[in-house]
């Protein structure tokens, strides 16, 4: 049977998965995402030769010709999920060259329609430095969370957070876990919108592209 | 979003893809973008000659983008002052020409990123202008 009349299935067995599952890709397919910034020769494609799971991979990279400062690309994606649940938000990604990144931004917002629940997390590869937003959408700096990353390895991280009570639970990078129990999250009110959306973006920290992979994206409830 | 499948996918995503418009006097060049795998399906493109009383023959350059593959000729002349129309398709036939419309077969193609197909016009004029090439692709991402 040629592929196209096979179905697509995602093998949860290989998934680890504490509580209900919310969605989960292997970036097989781009039909649910969106490409975020990324101008002129920026490249938003799969990438068929490296893989964490399966067969392929997103591959982002900022714009060559013309290549500054701050150039941005990132990926985007909307789900339908109210109310505010305790989430597991989880990725594996890999750069050939982590230092010509300045910072790479990964958080979910979910509209409930009262409020918009916002954990964000930002990591500096050039310090290196592992930050979160608190209450008032400030950067913080995670005590001892100075973890660098090796290039061309594939790197897991996690984010735990509780959007009944507004806080943050954790952060995982790889085998570290740094404990943010203590630290709110943002949480304004807002309008009538529902939907949860999902994002992850890097910046350039020099006139030198900056790329990255990312596979095996999952997002479930604890 | 347009999003072409990988070289994993069977298939590929269809389109057609216009080639740069040639100034009068040039030959016309289809390239095969960075990071694409592409089979073509069919190309067309016109050919309008000025009044210089010469016989123009016609064929196709492929290239990796450096190195020649092949060439395919085709042997229908055209002279001055005429539109013809070109059209190649993947399907076995001898070229034969209807009216203003000249058909010529293409064997089955798939070329590498950088490549190119370029015409190769004896006799070409200054005044001789290609039309822009009209290719039905099907392409992968293939980095």
């Amino acid at each position: 049977m040629s592929r196209e009349y096979t179905r697509l299935i995602s093998v949860l067995g290989t998934t680890p998965s504490h509580g209900p599952f919310i969605y989960h890709d292997d970036f097989e397919h781009l039909l649910k995402w969106t490409k975020y910034a990324g101008v002129g020769d920026a490249i938003y494609e799969l990438d068929p030769t490296i893989a964490y799971s399966k067969n392929q991979s997103l591959y982002l990279k900022t714009r060559t010709t013309g290549a500054a400062e701050d150039d941005q690309i990132g990926t985007l994606m909307y789900l339908y999920m109210t109310p505010p649940k305790k989430l597991n938000y989880a990725f594996h990604f890999r750069s050939p060259d982590f230092t010509k990144i300045k910072k790479i931004r990964f958080y979910f917002i979910l509209l409930d329609g009262v409020n918009r629940h916002y954990p964000t997390i930002i990591f500096y590869p050039n310090t290196p430095q592992w930050q979160y937003h608190d209450s008032a959408d400030a950067p913080q700096n995670i005590a001892n969370a100075i973890y660098p990353l090796q290039n061309l390895a594939w790197h897991r991280v996690q984010l735990l957070a509780d959007l009944n009570s507004d806080k943050y639970i954790a952060l995982k990078i790889d085998s570290r876990y740094y404990d943010l129990s203590a630290f709110s999250l943002y949480h304004p009110t807002a309008g009538t919108p529902m939907h949860l959306y999902v994002h992850i973006d890097m910046y350039t920290i020099g006139a030198s592209p900056c790329e990255m992979h990312i596979d095996d994206f999952l997002i479930h409830e604890l | 979003m347009l999003v072409s499948p990988t070289i994993n996918s069977v298939h590929g995503r269809i389109f057609l893809h216009a080639a740069p418009n040639p100034a009068a006097g040039a030959e016309a060049v289809i390239t095969v973008p960075a990071r694409r795998r592409w089979r073509i399906h069919s190309i067309r493109f016109a050919l309008v000659t000025d009044a210089t009383a010469v016989a123009r023959d016609l064929g196709l350059i492929f290239s990796d983008g450096s190195n020649e593959i092949f060439r395919l000729y085709q042997d229908q002349s055209q002279i001055q002052s005429l539109t013809r129309y070109y059209q190649f398709f993947i399907l076995p036939f001898a070229p034969f020409t209807v009216s203003t419309q000249i058909y010529v077969w293409l064997p089955p193609l798939i070329l590498p990123a950088a490549s190119t197909i370029t015409t190769t016009t004896t006799n070409i004029q200054a005044g001789d202008d290609y039309g822009t090439p009209q290719v039905l692709v099907e392409e992968w991402i293939d980095p």
